[in-house]
């Protein structure tokens, strides 16, 4: 009697131990404190719950959005991005502009090109 | 009749407050350059029949372009480059009889060729104000070959039998128009320069492809 009342009450505490591990997390809470925690001017990719993407710097933020600058091309205004609205948000880094990469790939396959054409010469010189 | 003044009044605050929330929330539209041009340098490859050869072979030759584009929205362009290629030589013999000779003399023409291409084409720019653009183009290729023969007048002695053949010093154009298709890349390094890179097909008379692939900085405007 005494294990079967034992037994049951373990499943409870089990059960109960369970349901808070499943309890939903405030998502919206969560973005605000990773906001908060970025340094000044950090450069993100917000990816909204409706699928669109926004990269861009985090200008501030208040208790329901975000500020971000967008990071295009010719510049657009600020846009505010309410916490409620934010899927997912990923650090991105600043690194070389895709024309100086283009150029990079230009300039390696080039120069692989002439050495091979060196290689040859010399093979075929000997 | 104040009933009415109140209501006009009321509706007209009513629709200045959604004006004015309209005008804080919708971004700006940035004023995008209607105008690109570049310069780049590639390589072509051609029909050789198209050059006035009769063999089925493909040529290739260096090219130096300059474009200029037009864009009627952030996606759509029309534009037109004009392409210089390198010169070029062919020598043709010519098989000429000889009297008494049974296989005959023969004599050489040096062609000395030259086209220039003028390609309308009309392209569709993915994304919009990003530092990366692909396209996907499709128009005309029109190419001017300039072909000027050249034959020296020489004597010449074979098997005993001398002959000579006549001097020939003409230019001749021909006009040829083929269909090309392209796709490329606009990469930026910052608002207004950005490097063109770009693999475009031309299809010959038989719907044969000849590739070229080219590279270049320009600028929008």
């Amino acid at each position: 009697m005494t294990r079967s009342v034992l037994a049951t009450i373990l499943v409870f505490a089990l059960a109960a131990t369970s349901l808070g591990a499943q309890q939903p997390v405030n998502e919206e809470q969560s973005w605000r404190h990773l906001v908060t925690a970025l340094e000044p001017a950090a450069l993100v990719s917000v990816r909204l719950k409706d699928g669109k993407q926004v990269v861009g710097t985090v200008l501030e933020h208040s208790e329901d959005a975000v500020v971000l600058k967008p990071r295009t091309r010719i510049p657009v205004a600020a846009r505010a991005i309410a916490f409620r609205d934010i899927d997912s948000i990923e650090r991105k880094k600043v690194g070389w502009s895709p024309g100086a990469k283009v150029i990079f790939g230009i300039g390696v396959g080039f120069g692989a090109l002439m050495l091979a054409t060196l290689v040859a010469f010399a093979a075929y010189a000997d | 009749m104040r009933r009415t003044v109140t209501f006009l009044t009321t509706a007209a605050a009513a629709l200045f407050a959604a004006q004015s929330a309209v005008a804080q929330t919708a971004p700006t539209q940035p004023h995008m350059p209607a105008w690109d041009t570049a310069f780049s340098l590639g390589m072509i490859t051609n029909s050789a029949k198209d050059e006035g050869d009769e063999s089925d072979r493909s040529s290739i030759h260096a090219e130096a372009r300059f474009d200029v584009g037009h864009y009627w929205t952030q996606h759509l362009k029309m534009e037109a480059g004009v392409s210089f290629l390198n010169r070029w030589d062919e020598f043709d013999f010519e098989i000429i009889p000889v009297p008494g000779s049974r296989g005959g003399g023969y004599s050489y023409t040096t062609r000395t060729m030259r086209m220039t291409t003028v390609t309308p084409m009309f392209t569709y720019q993915f994304f919009e104000n990003q530092f990366v653009h692909p396209y996907l183009s499709a128009g005309a290729r029109v190419g001017f070959h300039e072909t000027h023969f050249a034959r020296s007048p020489q004597i010449y002695t074979q098997e005993g039998f001398t002959y000579g053949g006549s001097a020939i010093d003409r230019t001749e154009t021909t006009v040829v128009v083929r269909p090309v298709l392209a796709a490329g890349c606009k990469s930026y390094f910052n608002e207004h320069v950005f490097v063109r890179s770009e693999g475009q097909t031309l299809f010959d008379r038989r719907g044969n492809p000849f590739v070229s692939l080219r590279a270049g900085v320009g600028i929008d405007f």
